[in-house]
């Protein structure tokens, strides 16, 4: 596409506009480019001091003449602010620059004003919709910005006296963690976007607490602590758990390593289309005739199909599993950082059943490295070792049995000299299975130790 | 946004010249007093205004305070032609120090109104005495109580002496007995 700025040197670049600054930048530029006179400048700067002046006037009563410069900023900021909003409602710079050239300052400043009054009434509205509507959630931060932030800035904006502008900070964030416009027009796209995922969420409702938990268990946290968005995490849960082809909300973790299986031999420039024919055939069948919910959907799938692409088709820390009779050690499982390590250590040493020590170590352990250093830290005695052993799944055991110094796998295991107490525990352990039993763990270490 | 603020900074030579004009018409009232300001004067004015508002950081609209300085002054028993220009200088400069000291709390025309009476009474024309003393004073008192005047201390109780068993005490509002 050419460019315009080349091919008429004096038109307005959209580059060179500071978003943050639209009318002073574009005063700049346009001043600049010649497209402003000196005295069409000069006049739109007096009404601004005008309007400045007007504001002082109202807030001092007429009793001063000068304030603190701390003061006239934000003022300034505040006409700014609203001078802004109108000018960029408009399609083009250049209808932007008319707008400035053949009306008064205080005009625009009064259009602005209104559509951001527009988006006051709009937010307030809709801010009972969502509460109405909102999702039953132990979720601290949900439930905060519902309760305390929203109807905040709504208070706030109707207290002050002159419109200005602010960040819009939510303890709850939103899919795909959008940036918001400043203001109360960020409140109304906050509130417009939580409509549709509380409307989402609203039809998975007995989902909804089940995958908080599983990602409250992922994120080893509670699921009133989590930080994460609802309809996010639930979308991601039954696309993956559609892609595994299973029934429930939540993939289980045979589901879910499958699918990255089968992912990992596409190329991966096609798993982000995977993800979204999953999503266009879940839509189908969800029938939610709502467009704006669908295109909102679709592109949460996007970027869930963006992610799994930067993760290289890991989906470790995008999905979370159904709980599960236990959970698989991983060789590259996810490890323990040092006050987690010392927290599993410290409750296998008080515990002293081997199911609940099994339990334990399924429930908080992913990665083999992590299993072998409980073992050979010795949080688990001596005597309970056989105990643990029978409670954990073949593929765990021999896992474990890659860590050993096996010198003969045959029908039996034989263990080299240097060997420690659990990893003779284990091999005793194995060699007292019934034959078959032995005879497929055995084929499964073989296949392991390649 | 502070993009426009700066913007404005281009429009101070109109205004400038707007407030030169309204002080020299001031020349007009003063030179009963046989006080008069100069072209130079005025300047000098300014420019102490400016620096006064850029060291107190504060920032002034419209027409400004220092031609209702002169009217206020241009009487005062303190002020001869040879004092005048310097002396208009440093009341501008304490103007708008005490707008900060006493937190805006007090319209131009009160403090310009309060400086006056100072000068002119207690601290007899002299300004270290009218910046030192009672202008400090103010400004305390309005930033511990609001107002710029002390409230005041409450009366001892009148004690009623008679030849009965009680010894009695009046202030406006209690009687009180004492055994």
């Amino acid at each position: 596409m050419a460019d315009a700025a080349i091919i008429n040197p004096s038109a307005l670049d959209p580059g060179a506009i500071d978003p943050e600054n639209f009318t002073a930048s574009l005063l700049r530029q346009a001043t600049g480019k010649g497209l402003l006179t000196q005295q069409e400048a000069q006049s739109i700067q007096e009404g601004l001091l005008l309007l400045l002046e007007e504001q002082v006037q109202r807030l001092t009563q007429g009793e001063s003449s000068s304030l603190p410069t701390q003061r006239a900023e934000e003022l300034m900021d505040g006409i700014g602010y609203c001078v802004d909003f109108y000018l960029q409602s408009l399609p083009t710079l250049e209808e932007a620059l008319e707008a400035l050239q053949a009306r008064r300052v205080a005009q625009l400043y009064e259009a602005g004003r209104g559509l951001l009054e527009e988006h006051a009434k709009a937010s307030e509205g809709l801010l009972s919709r969502v509460r109405a509507t909102r999702v039953a959630t132990p979720n601290l931060g949900y439930n905060r910005t519902l309760d305390v932030t929203l109807p905040g800035y709504l208070r706030q904006w109707k207290r002050a006296r002159y419109p200005q502008g602010f960040p819009v900070l939510a303890e709850y964030p939103l899919a795909g963690d959008r940036p918001l416009p400043e203001g109360i027009a960020g409140v109304h796209a906050y509130l417009a976007a939580l409509a549709l995922e509380n409307r989402f969420c609203a039809r998975f409702a007995a989902q909804v607490p089940q995958v908080l938990e599983a990602f409250a268990r992922q994120y080893r946290t509670s699921p009133e602590e989590v930080y994460g968005n609802l309809f996010s995490l639930t979308l991601r849960s039954l696309l993956f758990s559609h892609l595994a082809e299973e029934a429930g909300p939540l993939p289980s973790r045979e589901g879910l390593a499958s699918l990255e299986l089968r992912l990992a031999l596409l190329p991966p420039g096609q798993w982000g289309e995977v993800l979204g024919q999953a999503a266009q055939q879940l839509l189908a069948a969800w029938g939610f005739e709502n467009p704006k919910l669908e295109d909102y959907i679709l592109a949460e799938a996007r970027r869930l199909g963006h992610g799994v692409e930067l993760s290289g088709g890991k989906l470790a820390g995008l999905a979370a599993a159904a709980p599960g009779d236990g959970q698989l050690i991983h060789l590259d499982g996810e490890r323990l950082d040092d006050d987690a390590f010392a927290a599993v250590a410290e409750e296998l040493l008080l515990c002293d059943q081997p199911e609940r020590k099994a339990q334990i170590i399924q429930t908080e352990v992913r990665s083999l490295e992590d299993l072998r250093d409980l073992l050979d830290g010795g949080s688990v005695f001596e005597e309970e070792l056989p105990g643990l052993f029978a409670q954990l799944d073949d593929a765990t055991c021999a896992l474990l049995l890659t860590c050993c110094p096996v010198e003969a796998a045959g029908r039996q295991v034989a263990l080299g000299g240097d060997s420690d107490p659990w990893q003779d525990a284990l091999a005793d352990y194995v060699n007292q299975l019934e034959p078959q039993r032995r005879s497929n763990l055995l084929g499964l270490f073989r296949s392991l130790a390649v | 946004m502070g993009g426009l603020l700066s913007l404005l900074e281009q429009t101070g030579d109109l205004l400038a010249q707007k407030n030169a004009d309204a002080i020299l018409d001031t020349n007009a009232v003063t030179s009963q007093y046989g006080l008069t300001l100069t072209r130079e004067d005025v300047v000098k004015l300014l420019n102490t205004r400016d620096r006064a508002l850029a060291d107190n950081d504060r920032i002034e609209l419209g027409q400004g305070v220092i031609d209702r300085i002169i009217l206020a002054f241009c009487d005062s028993p303190y002020l001869n032609c040879t004092n005048y220009a310097d002396t208009l200088c440093a009341l501008t400069e304490l103007f708008y120090y005490m707008k900060n000291d006493t937190l805006d709390q007090m319209p131009d025309d009160e403090l310009i109104q309060r400086m006056k009476e100072y000068f002119n009474g207690e601290d007899k024309g002299s300004l270290e005495l009218l910046a030192g003393r009672e202008l400090e004073q103010m400004a305390r008192n309005i930033r511990t109580y609001g107002t710029p005047d002390a409230p005041e201390e409450p009366q001892p109780p009148v004690q009623v002496d008679d030849s009965g068993e009680y010894l009695i005490e009046e202030d406006g509002q209690w009687r009180t007995l004492q055994l």
